[in-house]
């Protein structure tokens, strides 16, 4: 689901103006806080509370990051995060525990959210995802 | 005389070892021999036998035991029975008892001797054998012109019968068995040919030259002896060399050097054993040998002649017969028995003195006892006898005769010689014997030729007494034949015969009726013989009778003849006398004597013809008268000093005579003494021998004595040895005699038994000792009894126990001489047994409690498999006991340490012994169990053994799985949680506008999730009973009255990541219609209803939330963060409000996938 913001809203001067971003959490409330958070920081939002839904959001074409709950309902986000490498979009994960052993081998330098977290800290992550992009751009 | 059809007949005598020989002997044999075969073996009386059946496989002839009596048949074999004799007679062989015991028993011997009695061209063969027997046989055999073969000894198994038939010098062939056979065949083909060995007349003169090459060759003349013996023979020598004429044995007797020699020693055979014909010899000693005694001193001698004594067994058994009889006698004259013959052998024999031992058939034991002794297989002579019976090498008919002696025994020569020689033998004798002297002579001889010498004493045995001559002086010795004169002249013998006897008869008669009559005189002036007419001129005077020539003359002829026959025998000279005058009836006549010498081959003086030639007779007047008147006083003279001269002449002829006859005494004592010098020089030869034994055995003496020293040292070093044992040895040793008296004992025994070193030879039982022990007698005797080891545990008074063991004492020549005791004391081993004892039953009990342990214990070899397999390994793996043992554990369980394999534990385990740790195992039902494994490896007796415990921990890792997966979830929670609560603040707080508006909705959404959390927690985070979600959820706006709200639907389990958000949505709703819909209103009620469904193939709730009785509803302008939850609130979910006026209505329909369980994925 892609909501976008209204053009008189838009601000081009936000921390997140003009970019796209996934949000897949399976629970509905984190999920509404982020999306809210990110709008706010001038964001289009892609949202996904499961697997499926996630995986094509992930293919989403002007997607710019991602933040994945680590587990989405009863799976895992990896088969999200495996487009999201494929396509070479930046993403964090968010989650209640650590990463398994494998999948931290498998995801190496991918940040890890542990929850909760300060409502300023997904900004910062999810900022630091895209500078070097925005800087190139 | 046997019949020419039939067959020659074989003996043959075998004893140990005999089968095989003779099956060897028969298979050699050719099929059809032409003999019959008599087989004498030695068998045992009391069995059957089976020697017909084993030969019968071994020759084409048949084969028969010889039960009865039984014709003997060409190219048969008999045999011998069990317990029989053999006798043949008249081609008759016939089975007889034996009359002698069984030791003494000589059937080879029987047989051959009876043989020898029937046929003179048996075949005599010994084979192998232990004994003697046989040896006697041979000679028989030999003896009557029979053929001897013997199995060579070397080959023999037992040699002595062989060896002992070769001794006899009778055999003709030793040779290996099979060449025996052979030589056999040969033997008795030839004989097939020439069936009759008997030399025809016509060979006489080839006789004779084969008689005078032994003669050249020997020095022997058997020209004399009967010529039946010695063809026989030369027969039978012809037969051994296998020439099949005279000539050609002549010519083999000439070309081979030893031929003489054999023909020689087979001329000489003769059979002589002790006591033949043993009635003549009981004969002997009742009728002859007393009177031998009679009328001797002390100091006077015995002399007896045994002449042609062989091998000296007459000669001793006169010498036993003497010998006893002088036993008999207070006083013992001087014995000498003189033994002579030809045969240096033969004596050699003699001397030694050595028989075999089958001369026991023939000597009672009584004397075997007193005159033998036995060397091995042999008897010897004792020296009792041995030194009354003298040898010397002597030809009665060449040699001087012994002189003076009392008796001659001749037995078995006469026979042998012709009739001459027969005569001379007798004289000899006779001139040997003193007057009344004793003549014993063989079966079938007797001393009548010539007659008047021998009177006979007792004819059937032979024995005869010397008569006297008639004169006082002895008489001269016959003359003894030179051998030359006696070859000579039996040559020129059959020459004289050999004339037209009718002329020379004629011419004879003619001439003695034409000459004169005539005397032949000897030598000796015997007159030989008479012409017709002789008669005249004899006048014997008074006296006894006499040949003497000139005492047979008228006495006017003897002084004339006397020395006319000195002229003709002392000169030659023919001499004729002067006229002498005889009166004839008164009528005086003359006469001339004319004496020739006979000249015979140039021998003078040997004989003298007298002719008496008459002359004219003397006239009665004139003459007469002038010539007694003129010669009255002359004729006086001449007479006396005639009667003087002879009166000297006689006198002179008796000294010539007697001076003969000391002359030839002397010759007969010079032959005597040589026959003494030569018993003593063989005895200084004796002597010489005895010195050498006697040197030798000295040295064998001094060996044994070097010997004996070198035994005593080892013998007391031994004893040292002993003396050290007993001194070392830490238990007590008594040693007692079969009586339980003390022999010797060790110094611990003293600490039992009361007894000191003086004690010895005292009975053992009659001591106190410290042992509880009454028995050790009665056990002592027990041994003796049994020879067995008896051995006790006795317990002593002070509380020691001893171990007791008696067994037999064994002289070192294994003879039981007492008893040994031996007292170990065993306290302490019997306190270490009971030790031992107490902890194996320690250990048993132990080893059951491992056994029942229910913890899983086993132990196995390290470098074998499991030994051991308790209860709790059954229990846990699954194996029984029985499955396992022997087997390797690690394998069979495929123990694996986690990360690595069971080869690391292995090596730990060599390494330091011990390891623990948990392993991997798999039961017998595949069941693969983490134990914690507790492993100690232990060394007994070179066995690595290794002890493992384990417990299976296999449930506490899957709990501690289960608490780490459980922790995690409870931090992904709490976080997720704490995420979703700081969610719902930020939102609420962004929607609410004022702080108590934001308490309140925090609060009631905050509450919301905690109660959906309970529900979750009571039912064990399984899920959330709808129906009871639901109340929890809306008991508050419920109010006091129930029918407000409604809920139907069926049993429903929400997940737990469903439960929480469904809450949170029950809870908006609630509070919405609270602040809009039914609950605001007193009369507004509220149905939520759901149904399980379906939806594209996956189970669907269909949820619906239906307002009833409320305030008319609008469409609220602007959807508030409580609509946004209602919307989205469920992950997945399809939500619809619809702003019916009459109420809201809402419907959710959620995805009810299969709940699976929790912790599949981490």
């Amino acid at each position: 689901m892609v909501t976008t913001r209204d053009p008189e809203t838009r601000d081009p001067d936000l921390p997140l103006a003009g970019m796209c971003i996934l949000v897949a959490d399976d629970e509905v409330v984190i999920a509404l806080n982020l999306e809210e958070t990110f709008r706010d920081a001038g964001a289009d939002i892609v949202s996904a509370a499961t697997v499926p839904q996630g995986i094509i959001a992930a293919r989403t074409p002007n997607l710019t990051a991602a933040i994945l709950d680590v587990s989405l309902g009863r799976e895992t986000s990896e088969a999200v995060a495996d487009v999201l490498v494929e396509r070479g979009i930046p993403f964090c994960f968010y989650s209640g525990q650590m990463l398994s052993p494998r999948m931290q081998a498998k995801y190496p330098g991918v940040p890890v959210l542990t929850k909760p977290v300060r409502q300023e800290a997904f900004l910062t992550t999810l900022l630091s995802l895209v500078r070097p992009r925005k800087a190139l751009a | 005389m046997e019949l020419v059809t039939d067959p020659p007949i074989v003996g043959i005598g075998a004893s140990a070892g005999g089968v095989k020989a003779l099956q060897a002997f028969f298979e050699a044999l050719p099929d059809e021999p032409n003999a019959a075969f008599v087989v004498v073996i030695h068998l045992n009386p009391e069995k059957r036998s089976e020697l017909a059946a084993i030969l019968s496989t071994r020759t084409r002839m048949p084969v028969s035991q010889v039960a009865d009596k039984v014709h003997l048949r060409n190219n048969h074999v008999y045999v011998i029975a069990p317990d029989s004799a053999l006798n043949i007679a008249d081609h008759m062989i016939s089975a007889l008892p034996f009359d002698e015991p069984r030791a003494k028993r000589a059937p080879i011997d029987l047989f051959f001797r009876s043989l020898a009695a029937q046929h003179s061209d048996g075949f005599a063969i010994i084979l192998t054998g232990a004994g003697a027997d046989g040896a006697l046989g041979v000679r028989a055999i030999k003896e009557v012109g029979g053929i001897v073969l013997v199995q060579d000894p070397d080959e023999a198994e037992f040699a002595s019968m062989p060896r002992n038939a070769i001794a006899t010098d009778a055999a003709d062939f030793v040779l290996p068995v099979r060449d025996l056979a052979r030589q056999l065949a040969e033997l008795l083909k030839h004989k097939g040919q020439d069936a009759d060995p008997l030399i025809p007349d016509s060979e006489d003169e080839m006789v004779r030259r084969i008689l005078s090459h032994v003669r050249v060759r020997v020095g022997h003349d058997f020209s004399q002896y009967k010529r039946a013996t010695i063809t026989r023979r030369i027969a039978r020598r012809m037969q051994v060399s296998q020439q099949d004429t005279l000539p050609a044995y002549h010519v083999y007797l000439r070309e081979h050097a030893n031929e003489a020699q054999a023909l020689f020693a087979d001329f000489l055979i003769s059979v002589t054993t002790f006591f033949r014909d043993k009635w003549a010899f009981e004969q002997l000693a009742t009728l002859v040998i007393p009177q031998l005694f009679e009328g001797k001193e002390a100091a006077s001698s015995i002399r007896i002649w045994v002449p042609a004594c062989a091998t000296g067994e007459e000669a001793y058994t006169i010498g036993i017969l003497l010998l006893e009889e002088a036993a008999r006698r207070d006083v013992r004259p001087e014995i000498q028995v003189f033994g002579s013959d030809l045969d240096t052998d033969a004596l050699a024999v003699a001397r030694e003195g050595c028989y075999a031992a089958d001369i026991d058939s023939d000597i009672s034991a009584e004397r075997l006892a007193r005159f033998f002794q036995r060397e091995g297989d042999n008897y010897r002579v004792r020296r009792e006898l041995r030194d009354v019976v003298m040898f010397a090498s002597h030809s009665i008919l060449r040699d001087p005769p012994f002189a003076r002696v009392d008796m001659v025994s001749c037995r078995n020569l006469l026979i042998y010689l012709d009739r001459d020689l027969q005569h001379q033998v007798c004289t000899t004798f006779h001139y040997a014997l003193n007057p009344g002297g004793f003549l014993f002579l063989g079966a079938s001889e007797s001393a009548d030729n010539p007659p008047g010498l021998f009177r006979a004493v007792d004819r059937e045995s032979r024995i005869y007494r010397m008569v006297p001559n008639t004169g006082e002086r002895r008489t001269a010795l016959p003359i003894l034949p030179g051998t030359h004169h006696s070859a000579t002249a039996r040559a020129a013998a059959p020459h004289r015969l050999s004339g037209p006897s009718s002329d020379v008869a004629l011419h004879r008669q003619m001439l003695e009726r034409v000459a004169p009559p005539s005397m032949l005189v000897d030598e000796t002036h015997r007159a030989i013989h008479l012409s017709e007419t002789a008669g005249r001129f004899l006048q014997p005077s008074g006296g006894p009778v006499t040949t003497v020539a000139t005492d047979m003359v008228r006495p006017e002829l003897r002084f004339d003849l006397e020395a006319a026959l000195h002229r003709a025998f002392d000169r030659g000279e023919t001499t004729l006398s002067r006229p002498l005058v005889v009166r004839f009836d008164g009528a005086p006549q003359r006469i001339y004597l004319q004496v020739k010498p006979v000249l015979e081959e140039g021998d003078p003086g040997r004989y003298a013809l007298v002719l008496f030639i008459e002359g004219e007779a003397v006239r009665a007047d004139g003459d007469d008268a002038e010539a007694a008147d003129n010669r009255e006083p002359a004729n006086e003279t001449i007479r006396h000093l005639q009667e003087e001269l002879q009166l000297a002449q006689s006198r002179l002829r008796a000294t010539r005579e007697e001076s003969e006859a000391a002359n030839e005494e002397l010759r007969a004592a010079n032959e005597e003494l040589q026959s003494i010098n030569e018993e003593y020089r063989s005895t200084s030869e004796e002597l010489e021998t005895s010195k050498e034994e006697l040197q030798s055995t000295n040295e064998e003496l001094q060996t044994v004595n070097n010997e004996l020293k070198q035994k005593l040292t080892s013998v007391s070093r031994a004893h040292s040895d002993l003396q050290n044992l007993v001194a070392a040895a830490d238990f007590g040793t008594l040693f007692l005699d079969s009586t339980l008296r003390i022999k010797r004992f060790t110094p611990r025994v003293t600490e039992l038994f009361n007894i000191t070193a003086t004690d010895a030879g005292r009975p053992i039982t009659d001591f106190t000792h410290q042992l509880d022990y009454d028995q050790l007698a009665d056990h002592a005797h027990a041994v003796l009894r049994e020879l067995t080891l008896l051995e006790h545990e006795v317990q002593s008074r002070d509380g020691g126990w001893y171990l007791v063991r008696i067994r037999p004492y064994r002289t070192v020549d294994d003879r039981i001489d007492g008893v040994v005791v031996t007292f170990v004391d065993i306290t302490e081993r019997r306190r270490v047994e009971e030790a031992l004892r107490d902890s194996e039953a320690r250990l048993k009990q132990e080893m059951r409690l491992v056994e029942f342990s229910r913890a899983p214990i086993f132990v196995w070899e390290y470098d074998d498999g499991a030994v051991q397999w308790n209860r709790g390994s059954e229990e846990l793996y699954g194996y029984s006991r029985a499955e396992v043992l022997g087997r390797d554990v690690a394998a069979l369980l495929r123990s694996t340490p986690p990360g690595g394999t069971f080869d690391a534990v292995r090596q730990a385990l060599a390494d330091q012994g011990v390891w623990s740790g948990e392993l991997q195992h798999t039961t017998k039902d595949g069941r693969v169990l983490t134990v914690e494994s507790q492993i100690e490896m232990i060394s007994v007796a070179g066995r690595r053994l290794v002890l493992e415990s384990t417990r299976d921990i296999t449930d506490q890792k899957k709990w501690e799985q289960r608490r780490q997966l459980l922790l995690g979830e409870l931090r992904h929670r709490v976080g997720n949680t704490l995420a979703v609560v700081q969610s719902l603040a930020r939102q609420t707080l962004r929607t609410s506008g004022s702080n108590d508006r934001f308490v309140d909705l925090f609060e009631g959404r905050l509450t919301a999730m905690a109660r959906a959390h309970t529900l979750l927690v009571d039912g064990h985070w399984e899920g959330a009973e709808l129906t009871a979600l639901a109340r929890v959820q809306l008991a508050a706006y419920m109010g006091a009255d129930p029918q407000r709200l409604r809920l139907e639907g069926e049993a429903v389990l929400l997940p737990p990541h469903l439960a929480t958000p469904f809450g949170l949505v029950l809870h908006e709703l609630a509070t919405n219609a609270a602040k809009y819909g039914a609950f605001s209103t007193a009369g507004g009620r509220v149905l939520l209803s759901w149904t399980r469904g379906e939806r594209d193939g996956r189970p669907i709730l269909a949820v619906s939330w239906r307002e009833f009785g409320g305030p008319v509803v609008v469409v609220p302008e602007r959807q508030g963060f409580g609509g946004v939850l209602i919307e989205r609130g469920l992950p997945g979910a399809v939500v619809a409000r619809r702003f019916d006026p009459a109420g809201l209505v809402c419907t959710i329909e959620i995805g009810l996938e299969e709940e699976e369980h929790d912790g599949d994925d981490t």
